[in-house]
């Protein structure tokens, strides 16, 4: 319903504004179609999606990596939390621009995801550490549960819990800020397709490099996050236990 | 318990230190979930779809599993309704008839300590006020502190 409504908004737009201002539906649609004929969407996407992808990797790892020391140690905490919330609050389009001069081309998309996705999973992270309950770990000594074991069936899994969504957020948001970077970065991708029909002032094929991200987005959400977040959150979910 | 991980395997995470697979820990896990009489059908279950009294059987079930010398129960019952804690009272009963491990039970319930107890401990306070069976101490409670304490 609320797919049918926003479809019935952008046709209001369309009719009110006129189609230089926002393209028809029909209009994006015989772009997407041209412009997939003639061989462009693709290898723009598969670009993208290299770029989110190694960016989304270097930043999630290296935020699992510190994040989970950070939640161990007071003092790695202390020291690294409030670099994080500086990277926090550090706008993505500052990262593009500082990213440009230090790197260039597809180098600077990668690192500009990788430092916006990281201090997020680190954040998570450092949480799922922390909130760790005292009781189970007094358990897990007493029954002198081995650390390999500890790890993989007691921290990990909790872990998990809270990686999980953040990991989710950023992986979405890794292909938003590749596109927005490769776009200011002229780095090839769906942002350098943006890119060219900004210039040649072509709403039609802008729309529809956006329906491309889109529906990557909801194939990734619908393909892959939902079904590893219902298989994750059994436990939590009492009308999957009960169908499993 | 681990909320993510289901009864059997609840009890299974305690046996890891003995180095034994996972067929063996899960039969181990399952006679000792058989012990405390958990329904069969709960053995499989999250603990999130248990109740408050099957947990605590569930609690028990590991802690036996391991076949410990000595068990520490802190106010295990506490939480539960009535039936519940009467109900589990009386397994800790059978579970100590049939030779289980010396168990150290802590209570604010002086109902709860004389029927459970052999040897029944009156602390006030932090300090220990009096010492003896549940007989002895009914019938010569060593103060007006202790006679208040096992009247309730």
């Amino acid at each position: 319903m609320g797919i049918g409504f926003l479809l019935a908004f952008w046709e209001w737009g369309h009719r009110a504004y006129g189609a230089l201002v926002l393209p028809g539906r029909d209009d994006t649609l015989r772009a997407l179609v041209t412009m997939t004929r003639d061989g462009r969407v693709g290898p723009a996407l598969a670009e993208t999606a290299g770029h989110a992808l190694a960016g989304w990797l270097g930043g999630a790892g290296a935020g699992v990596i510190v994040g989970t020391l950070a939640g161990l140690s007071d003092r790695m905490r202390a020291a690294l939390q409030p670099v994080a919330i500086i990277f926090l609050g550090i706008p993505d389009i500052a990262w593009v621009v500082m990213a440009l001069l230090w790197f260039g081309g597809g180098w600077a998309v990668v690192f500009t995801i990788a430092v916006a996705t990281g201090s997020l999973v680190f954040a998570a992270a450092v949480e799922g550490v922390r909130s760790l309950d005292g009781a189970l770990l007094r358990m897990a000594e007493v029954c002198r549960v081995p650390f390999a074991a500890r790890l993989v069936h007691m921290h990990g899994p909790h872990m998990a819990s809270h990686l999980f969504p953040a990991l989710a957020t950023t992986m979405a948001m890794s292909w938003k800020v590749a596109v927005m970077a490769e776009l200011l970065a002229g780095a090839g991708g769906i942002g350098d397709g943006l890119a060219g029909a900004r210039a040649r002032i072509d709403t039609a094929q802008t729309m529809a490099w956006v329906v491309v991200v889109v529906c990557v987005l909801v194939v990734v959400d619908l393909g892959l996050l939902q079904p590893l977040q219902r298989r994750l959150w059994l436990w939590r979910d009492d009308a999957g236990a009960r169908l499993s | 318990m681990l909320p993510w991980t289901t009864t059997c395997d609840n009890v299974g995470f305690a046996l890891r230190a003995d180095g034994a697979s996972r067929a063996a820990r899960r039969e181990r896990a399952r006679t000792a979930l058989a012990e405390v009489v958990l329904a069969p059908e709960a053995i499989d279950k999250f603990p999130r779809q248990l109740s408050g009294g099957m947990r605590q059987r569930v609690a028990l079930a590991r802690a036996l599993a391991v076949r410990p010398d000595l068990l520490l129960c802190d106010q295990p019952f506490s939480a539960l309704d009535a039936r519940s804690r009467r109900d589990l009272r009386q397994l800790l009963c059978d579970i100590q008839a049939r030779a289980g491990p010396t168990t150290v039970f802590v209570t604010h319930d002086s109902e709860e300590a004389l029927s459970l107890a052999d040897v029944l401990v009156v602390m006030a306070m932090g300090r220990i006020e009096q010492v003896g069976t549940p007989a002895e101490i009914l019938s010569h409670p060593a103060s007006a502190m202790v006679r208040a304490q096992i009247s309730g």
